[in-house]
């Protein structure tokens, strides 16, 4: 008996330190990419001052946070997770929810730094262009999960369209990143970015070939 | 009589074909082969632009420079210089505030031979919201038929013109003041204009 009750305190220590682990790592994503605007400013950056500086800081912090909680929300669908089904779930939604509003605050506060000036749709803009075409389509998907019965889809058209354009999104989120600020030219954030979305495109692949089992949890419910 | 008649029958055309050369005409842009250019500092370097959308018309007769007059619209949204960061910078409310003012306008008010090839062109300038009284130091290139196009005439016109950017309400002067972008801006135009376009 009192081995059983040692093994099962065992596994319970070891799913803490897994899940310190996992939280440990996605804290020091975050860190490491909302540090990115102080230690690789972008030349954007150096003029702007007072509340257009604000702007900018937080506009730029807010979408690099998007980016890591959307890199997170790929890689716990898919990867081996010592959190229940249900916690997931819970987080999968919390997080998507995160991303959407993040998703809002970022053109605010970037064409805020710039006094609300809106740019010509011309080919040399196509990174911010491309940053649209984003907000609308996380907006889309954020809106549509949280509120499926206002727009009276069906679960299984709403998975199909909510994978898809999950997957326009992370197909498209690293140019618009590494083009739209010159602090991704070139070192660390650049690999960074580059990495992360990597891996992110082989968790996909890997679960649509269906050698990752997708959580039901996560995606189904 | 018929001597007369035979002349007139030969000359006047001729007179016709070369009455477009020697007087006044109105010219519009080859915006192939013409530019609106600038040059301001930046620190210590000099860093270049143009606008790749302007409009116009120029009414000019080196004979008669009083009859003449220049009219320029460049459009401020079409602004390059290389890089779309800083053209996005330039656009807004730090520099040009091109929501509210798209456009920079020249509106001759008159003009005057100088000698040589020289012609001083006195006008309006108005970049935002002011106005203020120039004079481009035009430099007239000729004028002639156009040797791929009879049915047209050609003309070029030079200028060089320093202006206070700051003089416009073009920037609040912060990034001069930093020592970053400097005050005067120089405008280099080399228009070559075509009539009946």
């Amino acid at each position: 008996m009192a081995a059983v009750r040692e093994k099962s305190n065992h596994v319970w220590d070891q799913k803490i330190y897994f899940r310190a682990i996992w939280i440990g790592v996605l804290l020091c994503l975050i860190v490491a990419a909302i540090s990115i605007p102080f230690l690789y400013p972008s030349t954007t950056l150096w003029y702007k001052t007072g509340i257009h500086r604000f702007f900018l800081l937080t506009g730029k912090i807010t979408g690099l946070l998007a980016v890591t909680l959307l890199f997170a929300q790929i890689v716990v669908i898919g990867l081996p997770m010592p959190f229940s089904r249900k916690t997931v779930t819970r987080v999968h939604r919390i997080n998507g929810t995160g991303i959407g509003l993040l998703a809002v605050l970022h053109p605010f506060l970037v064409l805020g730094s710039d006094g609300f000036h809106f740019i010509d749709l011309q080919w040399k803009y196509w990174p911010e262009v491309m940053g649209m075409l984003l907000f609308v389509m996380i907006g889309f998907n954020t809106v549509v999960s949280l509120w499926r019965p206002l727009f009276h889809i069906s679960y299984l058209v709403w998975k199909m369209i909510h994978r898809v354009v999950a997957l326009i999104v992370i197909a498209l989120i690293p140019a618009h990143v590494l083009f739209v600020s010159d602090s991704f030219t070139k070192g660390p954030p650049r690999f960074g970015v580059l990495i992360a979305f990597g891996v992110a495109f082989i968790v996909w692949a890997l679960l649509i070939a269906g050698v990752l089992p997708i959580k039901k949890g996560a995606v189904n419910s | 009589m018929n001597y007369m008649k035979r002349f007139l029958l030969i000359t006047l055309p001729v007179l016709l074909l070369a009455a477009p050369i020697a007087q006044g005409a109105e010219y519009d842009f080859d915006r192939a082969h013409s530019s609106f250019r600038f040059g301001v500092q930046h620190i210590y370097s000099t860093v270049f632009g143009h606008f790749d959308t302007y409009s116009g018309k120029v009414m000019f007769d080196p004979a008669k420079p009083a009859d003449s007059s220049f009219q320029f619209t460049v459009n401020v949204n079409s602004i390059q210089t290389g890089i779309a960061k800083r053209d996005k910078h330039l656009l807004s409310n730090d520099f040009f505030a091109a929501d509210q003012y798209p456009e920079i306008t020249f509106t001759s008010s008159s003009v005057k031979h100088t000698g040589g090839n020289n012609y001083a062109v006195a006008g309006t300038l108005q970049m935002k919201d002011v106005k203020k009284d120039v004079v481009l130091p035009v430099i007239y290139m000729g004028s002639k038929v156009h040797p791929m196009d009879k049915s047209k005439k050609v003309a070029g016109f030079d200028f060089k013109l320093t202006v206070d950017r700051l003089a416009y309400n073009v920037g609040n002067g912060k990034f001069h003041k930093m020592g970053l972008v400097g005050k005067d801006v120089t405008i280099f135009a080399s228009l070559e204009m075509l009539t009946g376009n």
